[in-house]
């Protein structure tokens, strides 16, 4: 009797974490669907994490950057720069949860693109920013 | 291995239980939090959709502290919020829109042509605050009025009562 309630409890609990398994992307999978956007773009040439890095830490419009929020290493803590709130680092390397949702991944891109470049960042943009971060160690 | 087994499963299921537990001993901790004595201890509702999206960028400002008409305006133009782009999709904005005009402050006041949006710029705000002293404003530590929980200690729980405060000397 007991050990049917403990294999039916396992049943459960692996069919919970299969289901959250399934809605769960990897940062290279998010990379993924950005190229796929990025290839539709005539001359496009693959991504480059330099390019990424120098533009995580340019200033935009309104004398804003990635970093301003950020901080100048994605593998650290930033500060909302108006509000103080806390940031979690930007680096998988340093947060697993980031870049494993592709809904999160547009809001979040849509929201900051427009704050701080005054517009929508293009998919080589995308691409080459998420390439440097992946390239950042803990 | 049999045996083995057997002490994981255990294991697990003793594991799952204090999860749950935890869980729950959590959620009363949260609903005895609100004793906020400004609005008649009204119980704090709590959506997590909008716990979640809200609280991304800032604290989560109690619904209870503007009228619907305000939120309703916040949330049609979230694209342009306070200065920046905190546009979501339409689902979510239906939910929380819906969260907030439900447990809206429901006092008497002027219907205005453009809703107060800032919880700040309201009456009961500037009497609730009037005691605490101009240099405590301009302390950087504090930067700015919206930051509840640089003096309300309590503030990320929704609990907002004066035995929680303490203004950074």
């Amino acid at each position: 009797m007991l050990r049917v309630i403990f294999s039916s409890v396992l049943v459960m609990v692996s069919c919970g974490l299969a289901a959250n398994a399934a809605f769960a992307e990897t940062p290279a999978e998010v990379l993924a669907e950005i190229k796929a956007d990025a290839s539709a773009t005539p001359g496009f040439q693959g991504f480059s994490a330099a390019h990424g890095e120098a533009f995580f830490k340019a200033k935009h419009s309104h004398d804003l950057s990635c970093s301003s929020c950020h901080t100048d290493n994605p593998a650290a803590e930033g500060k909302h720069a108006e509000t103080d709130k806390l940031i979690k680092p930007l680096a998988p390397a340093a947060n697993a949860e980031r870049f494993t949702d592709m809904k999160k991944v547009k809001k979040w891109f849509k929201r900051n693109c427009n704050d701080v470049l005054d517009r929508e960042c293009t998919p080589q943009e995308k691409g080459d920013f998420l390439s440097y971060l992946l390239t950042v160690k803990k | 291995m049999l045996f083995d087994s057997k002490i994981f499963n255990r294991m697990f299921v003793v594991v799952m239980l204090l999860l749950g537990a935890t869980m729950f001993l959590s959620q009363v901790a949260n609903a005895r939090g609100d004793d906020d004595e400004d609005t008649g201890k009204r119980p704090a509702v709590v959506d997590a959709k909008w716990a979640a999206e809200c609280t991304a960028c800032h604290v989560a400002y109690p619904a209870r502290y503007l009228p619907a008409e305000s939120w309703r305006a916040i949330m049609a133009g979230l694209n342009k919020h306070f200065g920046s782009d905190a546009s979501l999709d339409a689902q979510s904005v239906k939910e929380i829109t819906a969260y907030l005009e439900k447990n809206a402050s429901t006092k008497k006041h002027k219907i205005l042509k453009d809703p107060q949006l800032r919880i700040t710029e309201t009456r009961w705000f500037k009497s609730e605050h009037r005691e605490v002293a101009a240099r405590s404003w301009k302390n950087p530590k504090v930067k700015s009025p919206a930051n509840c929980s640089a003096c309300h200690t309590k503030a990320e729980s929704g609990d907002f009562s004066e035995r929680h405060v303490k203004i950074p000397k």
